[in-house]
C-alpha cells in the first residue's frame, strides 16, 4: 500500500513537473545550411509538428485548457496503471499505442468504452465519469501523444554542458588551432552571452549557413572565393557565385558578375575559409566538442 | 489513290496502336524491351541499366529536347508533394504513366500531351512523395497518403476500385511504387511518427483482397526474430517500413524487400537488441510471403537510416565463380554484395567514410558504437540521418560493372531528448549539417570506389547508366548530367526548372531513343534525333 502511495506521489510531481514545462522553441531541424554554400538535404519525412502533416485529416487538435483538466482526471484516476505520460506500466497498457484511442475523437471512442465498467483508480464506477471529463481525458492523452512528434514544443534539446572548460581550453589554444583564427579576448569574446550552448556547439561545427551575403552588399568573411586563370588571359579573381563542372560565376572586385566556361585548360583555385571548420570534423572527438562548448560558455 | 492508300495505311497503324495501348502483357514483365519501361526499376532487378546505345558518350551532345509537360492538378489542392514529381513513369506502348500523391496521370510518351489524370479526394496523411504506378494487365495500381491502394482502368483513368491497406488513424501513409509479381499486388506502408509495425502485402491484382502479409518486425512471442527484442509490446510495435519499391528474382521466385528503421526511432531504451527484421534486406518466396533469408544492413539502428535501399540484383563473378549476386547500398554509408540464393555477405565496405561502426560481425554486418549513438550533449556522426545514400535509386551497369550510388558525405549531431526509461516515437533528432554530394563508382567485386564525382553544390537524384557508357544523374544549379559511365567524367548538362525529383529512364520509339527525367511539377522529355 506504502508502495502504491508513494508511486502514485511520485508520478503525480511527474505529470506536474510536465504540465509546468514552459513552451519551448521548436528545434531548428535541418537545413539551417552545410559547408560550401550547400543546403542540408531537407528532412527525410514531414511528420512532426505535434502532429503535422502526419495522420488524418480530422485527427483531433488539443486544447491545451481541457488537457490541463483531463490531467486532473488523469492523476485521480489513471495514472497508477498507465502512467504518468500514459505510456503504460507493469499494471496497464501503453495507451498511445492503443488502436482504440487513436480511432478517438474527443472522447467518442473512449467514453464508451470506459462506461462499459472500465475500473478506476479511485474506486468509483466510470459511469460516474461526466462526458465533459472523458472529452478532458481526450485531450490530455492526445497531448501526451503529440509530445512524442517532431516539432513537439518538449522535443527539443537538453542540457549538453558536460564538458570541462580547462580541457577545452587547452584544445582551443593546442590541438584545435582554433588561435590560427580566433581570440578568447577578440572576435569570440561575450559569445557566451549571445548564443544558447547548443547553438554555440553548431556554429563551431557547421558554420556558414547563409553566407553568401546579400545581393549588392559586401561578401561575408566567409565567402569562399575563386581564382580562374584562362588560358592566354590575365586571371580573374572574386567571390565565388556558382561552380559545375562546366561553367563558373564570380563577383569580382568590382562587384560584376562573370561567368567562365570551363576546360581542361582553364584553372580554378579556390579558397574556402571555413576549410578549418570543416577538416576538424574528420579529427574532433564527441569529447573535444563538449570540452570546447564548456570553455567558450566561459567567455561571459 | 496513292495518297489515300497512304492514309487508310496510317490509320491501320493507327488503330493498331491505339488498340495495343491497352495495357500490359505480363510476359513484358519478365524480359522488358527497349520499347517500354514497365516497373518502377524498367525491369526486376533494380539496376535502371538500359541496353540502348543510341544516345551515347560520342553524340551526346547533340541531345535535344523533345517536349515538356507541367503537371496539371485538375483543380486539386497542392497538398506537400502533389505537385512534385518523385515517382518514376513506367512507359507502355507510347504511354507515360506517373503519380505524385492523390494524383495518376498518363502523357503521350512522344508529344508530351496529357492524355488523362485522376485525382483522389483525399481524407489526410502525409503528402511527402508518391513514388509511381504499377500496371497489369489494364489495370493500374498506386498508393494514396490516406493508405489506399487504387486501381484504375489505364485507358481513361476511371477507377475501378479502392481498398484501404493501412490505418490512417496509425499514421500509416502510402507513398511506395507497387511491384506486380505473377498474380500479386506487392504493396508496401509508409510512417514513422508513431511506434507501428511496418508490413509487406501482396494483394489479388482484381480485387485488392489480401493475399498474403509479412510483418517485419515480431507480432507474437516466439516469432522469428523476436529474440532480438526485449518485450512482445515493442516488437509488436518497432516499425521497418517497407516505403521502396522490391525486386524480384523469377528464377529463385524471391521478392527481395528492403525494410525501414526500428521505432522508436532514436532513443532507444527500450528496444535493446537487433530489432529484427528492421533496417534489413530481406528475401522471401513470392507465393506464400514467408521469409527465406535476411541481412541486416544497421542492427540496432538508432540514426533514423532505414536500409530501404534497393536490393540490386545481377550475375557477377566473384574469385573466378560466377555467383548469383545481390547488392544494396545502405543509408548507413555501407555497400553490401551478397549471395542472393543464402544472403551470406560477399563483399562490405564503406562507400563513403563513416564513423559509427566498430567493425562488421562474423556475418559482414556493421558493429554499431555505443558511443555514436545519440545522446543528450549530442554526438558527432557521419553520414547525418540523411545518409550517405536516401531514397534516390542506384543503377548498375553490367557493360563497366560498376555499381553507382547517389551519394552524400554528411555530418551531424544526434541528440538524445528524452532519455527516460520508455521512449516512443522519435525521442531525439539530428541537428545541423555538412554535406558534399557525390556519384560513387564502386566495383562490385571489391567494394573498392573506381572513381567519385563530386558535386560543387548539392545534387542527389536517381541515376540510369545506358550501354552508350552513359550515367544519367542530377547535377548542381538544377541540371541534369551525363557522365562517361567508365570514367566519371562529365560529358553533358542541360539545366531544368527545378532539381530532378525522381530518377530517368529511357525507352525507344519510333527507332528513336528518348531519355525522361522528372523535375519539380514539369517532366522533360530529350531525344536524340540524328
Amino acid at each position: 500500500m506504502r508502495h502504491g502511495v508513494i508511486g502514485l506521489i511520485a508520478a503525480t510531481v511527474i505529470v506536474v513537473s510536465l504540465g509546468a514545462q514552459q513552451p519551448q522553441t521548436p528545434p531548428a531541424g535541418r537545413g539551417a545550411g552545410g559547408g560550401r554554400g550547400q543546403t542540408y538535404p531537407p528532412p527525410s519525412r514531414g511528420g512532426g509538428g505535434g502532429g503535422g502533416a502526419a495522420g488524418p485529416a480530422d485527427k483531433p487538435l488539443v486544447d491545451f485548457a481541457l488537457a490541463d483538466k483531463g490531467k486532473d482526471v488523469w492523476i485521480a484516476e489513471c495514472v497508477t496503471c498507465h502512467g504518468a505520460q500514459a505510456r503504460g506500466t507493469d499494471t496497464g497498457p501503453n495507451l498511445l499505442r492503443s488502436v482504440l484511442f487513436l480511432r478517438d475523437r474527443y472522447g467518442n471512442e473512449i467514453g464508451p468504452f470506459l462506461k462499459k465498467g472500465h475500473p478506476l483508480q479511485s474506486g468509483k464506477p466510470a459511469s460516474s465519469l461526466t462526458d465533459e471529463q472523458i472529452t478532458n481525458l481526450s485531450h490530455f492523452l492526445r497531448k501526451q501523444l503529440n509530445d512524442t512528434l517532431r516539432g513537439a514544443t518538449v522535443f527539443t534539446v537538453q542540457d549538453i554542458r558536460t564538458g570541462d572548460a580547462k580541457a577545452g581550453e587547452a584544445y582551443f589554444n593546442g590541438a584545435g588551432k582554433c588561435t590560427t583564427c580566433h581570440s578568447a579576448t577578440g572576435d569570440l569574446a561575450g559569445i557566451a552571452g549571445k548564443y544558447e550552448s547548443v547553438d554555440i556547439q553548431q556554429r563551431m561545427l557547421f558554420p556558414g549557413g547563409g553566407r553568401g551575403g546579400r545581393r549588392g552588399g559586401p561578401p561575408p568573411k566567409s565567402a569562399v572565393r575563386v581564382s580562374v586563370s584562362p588560358p592566354g588571359g590575365a586571371p580573374v579573381s572574386g567571390v565565388l557565385v556558382y561552380m559545375d563542372d562546366f561553367v563558373v560565376t564570380l563577383q569580382d572586385e568590382s562587384g560584376v558578375s562573370r561567368t567562365f566556361k570551363r576546360t581542361p585548360a582553364f584553372k580554378v583555385q579556390k579558397t574556402d575559409p571555413l576549410e578549418a571548420h570543416h577538416a576538424l570534423l574528420e579529427t574532433i572527438s564527441d569529447k573535444n566538442i563538449h570540452d570546447l562548448v564548456a570553455y567558450l560558455e566561459t567567455l561571459k | 489513290m496513292k495518297r489515300f492508300t497512304c492514309v487508310l495505311a496510317a490509320s491501320v497503324c493507327a488503330a493498331v496502336l491505339v488498340s495495343r495501348a491497352q495495357g500490359l502483357d505480363p510476359a513484358r514483365l519478365l524480359k522488358p524491351a527497349t520499347d517500354t519501361w514497365p516497373t518502377y526499376n524498367g525491369d526486376y532487378s533494380g539496376r535502371r541499366f538500359s541496353t540502348l546505345n543510341k544516345i551515347n558518350a560520342n553524340n551526346i551532345g547533340a541531345l535535344s529536347l523533345a517536349w515538356v509537360y507541367r503537371l496539371n492538378l485538375g483543380g486539386g489542392p497542392v497538398i506537400g508533394s502533389s505537385a512534385t514529381i518523385k515517382s518514376t513513369p513506367l512507359m507502355i506502348d507510347g504511354v507515360l504513366y506517373f503519380s505524385t500523391p492523390d494524383h495518376a496521370w498518363a502523357v503521350d510518351a512522344r508529344t508530351g500531351r496529357e492524355i488523362w489524370h485522376y485525382l483522389w479526394k483525399s481524407t489526410g496523411g502525409n503528402h511527402l512523395a508518391n513514388r509511381g504506378v504499377a500496371i497489369l494487365g489494364d489495370n493500374l495500381y498506386f498508393e494514396t497518403p490516406d493508405d489506399y491502394l487504387i486501381c484504375l482502368n489505364v485507358k481513361d483513368g476511371t477507377e475501378r476500385w479502392h481498398k484501404q491497406v493501412a490505418d490512417l488513424n496509425r499514421f500509416y501513409y502510402g507513398s511506395v511504387a507497387p511491384v506486380i509479381v505473377k498474380n500479386h499486388v506487392i504493396v508496401g506502408v509508409s510512417g514513422d511518427d508513431l511506434d507501428i509495425p511496418g508490413y509487406l502485402d501482396a494483394r489479388d491484382p482484381e480485387t485488392g483482397e489480401l493475399q498474403w502479409r509479412w510483418w517485419v518486425v515480431p507480432q507474437k512471442k516466439g516469432d522469428p526474430g523476436s529474440e532480438t527484442w526485449p518485450n512482445e509490446e515493442m516488437a509488436r510495435h518497432g516499425g521497418g517500413m517497407t516505403w521502396q519499391p522490391i525486386t524480384y528474382d523469377p528464377e529463385l521466385n524471391l521478392i527481395f524487400v528492403a525494410t525501414g528503421n526500428p521505432q522508436p526511432v532514436l532513443a532507444h531504451k527500450n528496444r535493446a537488441g537487433n530489432n529484427l527484421f528492421t533496417a534489413s534486406l530481406v528475401a522471401l518466396n513470392a507465393d506464400t510471403g514467408k521469409m527465406v533469408w535476411y541481412f541486416q544492413s544497421s542492427p540496432h539502428d538508432t540514426h533514423d537510416w532505414d536500409s530501404t535501399q534497393p536490393g540490386v540484383i545481377f550475375d557477377g563473378e566473384i574469385n573466378g565463380r560466377p555467383r548469383k549476386l545481390i547488392a544494396q547500398a545502405a543509408r548507413n554509408g555501407h555497400f553490401f554484395v551478397l549471395d542472393r540464393t543464402d544472403g551470406k555477405a560477399i563483399v562490405s565496405a564503406e562507400y563513403v567514410k563513416t564513423n559509427w561502426a566498430l567493425g562488421y560481425d562474423e556475418k559482414g554486418q556493421p558493429v554499431p558504437n555505443p558511443a555514436k549513438m545519440p545522446q543528450v550533449d549530442g554526438a558527432l556522426v557521419s553520414p547525418a540521418a540523411g545518409g550517405g545514400a536516401n531514397w534516390q535509386p542506384p543503377s548498375f551497369s553490367p557493360a563497366t560493372g560498376l555499381f553507382y550510388v547517389p551519394a552524400a558525405r554528411t555530418f551531424s549531431m544526434f541528440y538524445l531528448y528524452d532519455p527516460g526509461d520508455n521512449p516512443q516515437g522519435w525521442g531525439g533528432q539530428d541537428r545541423g549539417g555538412y554535406s558534399e554530394s557525390m556519384v560513387q563508382a564502386i566495383d562490385y567485386k571489391t567494394g573498392k570506389i573506381r572513381w567519385s564525382h563530386k558535386w560543387e553544390g548539392a545534387a542527389r537524384s536517381g541515376l540510369l547508366s545506358t550501354a552508350g557508357n552513359l550515367l544519367f544523374s542530377a547535377g548542381p544549379g538544377n541540371s541534369m548530367v551525363a557522365l562517361n559511365a567508365t570514367t566519371g567524367d562529365a560529358l553533358w548538362h542541360t539545366r531544368l526548372n527545378g532539381a530532378i525529383s525522381n530518377g530517368p529512364i529511357t525507352y525507344e520509339l519510333d527507332g528513336l531513343q528518348y531519355v525522361i527525367v522528372g523535375a519539380s511539377d514539369m517532366l522533360w522529355a530529350f531525344v536524340m534525333n540524328k
